[in-house]
């Protein structure tokens, strides 16, 4: 043992120091960034009495590749829930009073004051007023649902270039680690940055990563490869403009077709799989159950032959393009509330007589039921008010088949969407709190401690502080040698 | 004993977290409390929400048949007061006729009795109310009963008395109409004019069929009377028969003959009217007893729709008041938690 080597170890010791409170303040300067890993700085014994500091990253795999699961099926269910408030908002309003169910009670109102003073020709119009209101209810409701499947479908195109882009971004981020772990530099900050790629990537598709050497991570999400040494192409073509009968396209990873979630609890993991859910199935039930009280108005409010002469049932007060025939019953026309309309011939304002609805034969004499042309005959009226609760069928593809009356169908439309609103809510809190309780218990495990960090610190000055009064110890010796020596 | 490590970043995010859910709830809390309703019923109901808006559509359909039936009962008042005075009228013609038949001059004015009575009848059967002719049936945009001196009815009674007498109730002639004659005549010829087809040719525009309205959401019923009844018939018939036939050349016999016709006639119409009087009474009484019924039906929807979107105003204030708490805690944890820290000791 000689002095020059002790001088030696208090170098290397100051040189040791620096590297540590380096990572300290790494550490102290990423303390609020959620996506950094902390890091120690340990020291490791090689030869004897020299030391080296090499840098730990402290990453939690389990807890990490749990907490993007989570975070998947968080953002699909919130994007489910999020979607079905909107929904709500414009078909329901916020007490029913942009219901189907509320204009149709506005209608049956006006009927029934119509049928107490049938002679009286303004509560004809107003009647005929009402039907008009209902009607564009129905038409509105219809273009919102249009409206709002056009504009998922535009969402869904951007998450998907959203998609592509952070692919890319993984390739460089990947390659970046890949290639320091081959030189074996610090690959510690090129970690940190795919991973909070990869935690955007599991926001919009479900991930599951494969480890191969030198780092090279490989994505599947679902039965599809996203990245494996190259990213993997995520298509979909966007359509402009939605109608009631158009099928939105797929999208496709590495052309395999994603799957869209089932249930108000959804299977979804991930936005696109939420978004695909509310664009092919949500909107496409509830415009099926509008057009179903479309095609049940047209039904109940036929004209008969009075005289049971074997004349067909022809649309009355309500009418289609496909009209006079009425629509096939119990089988749910698609686009048939875009296209409701009340007849003309009942509209005092396109020249019409709202009288027809007291007398019947819009479809020519023989549909005449007040043949005498009794001012106060009130028998068809009253019958249409009271066919408003009889029951009639409807097709169970909508979600709310099966014999019902029309207002009853119609307020069952809206303990769909409320009942799917609301399970959907509730799972959104429930998958929330597990995202947050994951997410938590990772940050605790892997975030910094300022403390620690603080402390740290304290005796990293303390060990510099011995090392130099060392050297200063050592020169001194050497010093004194020297001057005996001289 | 495992010391588990905690990051910095994970004791301000629980903080973090836990106040903005609280602080969400409290929004929704405090509307609640100050509405005493579900902030948001939809999501609260789920599938029942459905429910609660029917309930709500419910009562305003019943509420709006009860208004309808509030316009079916007043057209009921107005018809029953209006068979009262025509009951009255009636009485009025059984009265005078009662007394003279003898002198000339108590014939003229009993015709003149029996004038107002007619004219009398005939504009209480054509009462409009609000824009309904009430005596006409369904046919209540025309008048029921047309003008007798000026319509065909006069006429037809002028040209049955020539066609069968073969000269004009002024013709000197006529007072040699014995009793017989006369009640053969008034039997015959005239009551076929009033109490058979002669009516709705000559006097009533009115429909047999009565109005409809539907009082209930499943039931209806009919809520006026025809001009087209008996008891108006003979009320009319006893009328014009007073004016036409005590007022022209006609002899003690024939007069007689046609006061007791008179008098049988308005003794019958004042029966039938009594009972079309009990028959509306029914009706009203019908009208009033399915408003009863809408009323009840009404409270207990009204109820059940409140139970399902009413908040108990003592837990939902109890709620805020435990947010608030719970945000206070939170307040003063982080200020505490903020000073935790080894920086102010180490200086």
């Amino acid at each position: 043992m000689s002095l020059t080597t002790a001088l030696n170890i208090a170098q290397t010791s100051l040189l040791n120091v620096g590297r540590q409170t380096s990572v300290v303040s790494t550490n102290i300067t990423n303390s609020e960034n959620e996506n950094y890993t902390r890091r120690s700085a340990a020291l490791e014994s090689l030869t004897p009495g020299a030391r080296v500091v090499s840098i730990r990253r402290h990453a939690a795999l389990d807890l990490f590749q749990g907490s993007i699961r989570a975070l998947s099926e968080n953002s699909a269910q919130q994007t489910i829930s999020n979607q079905l408030d909107n929904l709500k908002s414009v078909l329901v309003g916020a007490d029913g009073e942009l219901s189907a169910s509320a204009s149709l009670t506005k209608f049956h109102d006006a009927l029934q004051v119509y049928s107490s003073s049938p002679s009286n020709g303004l509560l004809g119009e107003s009647a005929v007023q009402s039907a008009k209101d209902l009607v564009r209810r129905l038409n509105d409701a219809s273009s919102s649902i249009q409206n709002t499947r056009a504009s998922i479908d535009g969402e869904i195109s951007g998450t998907v270039d959203q998609l592509n882009d952070l692919l890319s971004k993984f390739y460089d981020a990947n390659l970046k680690v890949m290639n320091g772990t081959i030189a074996g530099s610090d690959i510690n900050d090129s970690l940190d940055h795919r991973d909070a790629l990869l935690k955007e990537i599991s926001k919009i598709v479900p991930v599951s990563t494969i480890n191969r050497e030198n780092n090279d991570l490989v994505l599947v999400s679902g039965g599809a490869t996203l990245f494996e040494t190259t990213p993997r192409n995520v298509t979909f073509d966007a359509q402009p403009a939605y109608g009631p009968t158009t099928v939105g396209s797929a999208v496709r990873v590495d052309g395999i077709q994603l799957s869209a979630g089932t249930g108000s609890n959804t299977t979804a993991k991930g936005t696109l799989g939420a978004l695909l859910q509310v664009r092919d199935t949500v909107t496409v039930n509830l415009q099926g159950q509008l057009d179903e009280v479309a095609r049940g108005l047209i039904e109940q409010f036929a004209e008969n032959d009075p005289s049971g002469g074997g004349l067909p049932p022809l649309a009355g007060l309500f009418t289609y393009p496909g009209g006079p025939g009425l629509p096939p019953a119990g089988t749910v026309v698609p686009g048939l509330a875009q296209s409701i309309s009340v007849n003309a011939l009942f509209d005092p304002a396109e020249g019409g007589n709202p009288a027809l609805l007291r007398d019947g034969g819009a479809n020519g004499a023989a549909y005449v039921e007040n043949t005498t042309g009794a001012a106060a005959f009130s028998d068809r009226l009253i019958r249409f008010g009271e066919q408003l609760d009889k029951p009639i069928t409807f097709d169970g593809a909508t979600g709310i088949g099966g014999d019902k009356s029309l207002l009853s169908f119609a307020a069952g439309s809206v303990s769909w969407l409320e009942g799917y609103r609301s399970d959907a809510s509730n799972a959104a809190a429930t998958k929330d709190a597990l995202y947050v309780r994951l997410t938590s218990t990772l940050t605790a495990e892997t975030g910094v401690n300022l403390d620690q960090e603080m402390s740290r610190l304290l005796d990293l000055e303390h060990t510099f502080e011995a090392s130099a009064r060392l050297i200063r110890a050592v020169d001194e010796m050497l010093q004194d040698l020297l001057a005996a020596v001289r | 004993m495992k010391v588990p490590y905690i990051s910095s970043l994970s004791i301000s995010q629980a903080l973090r977290y836990s106040m903005a859910s609280a602080q969400s709830q409290l929004a929704s809390a405090e509307r609640e409390v100050s509405t005493g309703r579900l902030d948001d019923i939809g999501l609260t109901l789920g599938h029942q929400t459905g429910k609660f808006i029917s309930l709500k559509g419910d009562m305003q359909r019943l509420e709006t048949l009860i208004d309808t039936n509030g316009l079916a009962s007043s057209r009921m008042k107005v018809s029953q007061s209006a068979i009262s005075q025509i009951v009255s009228r009636t009485e009025d013609i059984l009265s005078s006729t009662a007394s003279g038949v003898g002198l000339d001059a108590d014939q003229s004015v009993l015709a003149s009795v029996a004038k107002t009575a007619l004219a009398d009848i005939t504009a209480i059967l054509n009462t409009s109310h609000n824009g309904d002719y009430i005596f006409s049936g369904v046919n209540s945009d025309a008048p029921p009963i047309t003008d007798y001196e000026t319509g065909p009815a006069k006429a037809a009674f002028d040209t049955a008395f020539s066609t069968f007498f073969g000269f004009s109730k002024d013709d000197a002639a006529a007072q040699a109409i014995d009793a017989a004659t006369m009640g053969t005549f008034l039997d015959t010829v005239v009551e076929p004019q009033f109490l058979g087809t002669g009516w709705a040719t000559n006097v009533s525009a009115a429909a047999d069929d009565a109005i409809l309205s539907r009082i209930t959401l499943t039931q209806s019923v009919t809520t006026s009377v025809s001009a087209n009844e008996d008891g108006f018939r003979q009320a009319v018939m006893a009328s014009v028969i007073t004016v036409e036939l005590f007022s022209g050349n006609l002899g003690e016999q024939a007069r007689s003959a046609v006061a007791s016709k008179t008098r049988q006639l308005a003794g019958s119409a004042v029966g039938n009217l009594a009972n079309l009087q009990g028959r509306v009474g029914l009706l009203e009484q019908q009208v009033t007893s399915a408003n009863e019924r809408l009323e009840a039906q009404i409270d207990i929807l009204g109820e059940h729709a409140n139970s399902l979107e009413a908040v108990d105003p003592y837990e939902a204030s109890t709620r805020l008041t435990s947010l608030i708490t719970q945000i206070e805690t939170s307040y003063a944890l982080t200020a505490r938690i903020q000073k935790l820290s080894l920086m102010r000791f180490v200086s």
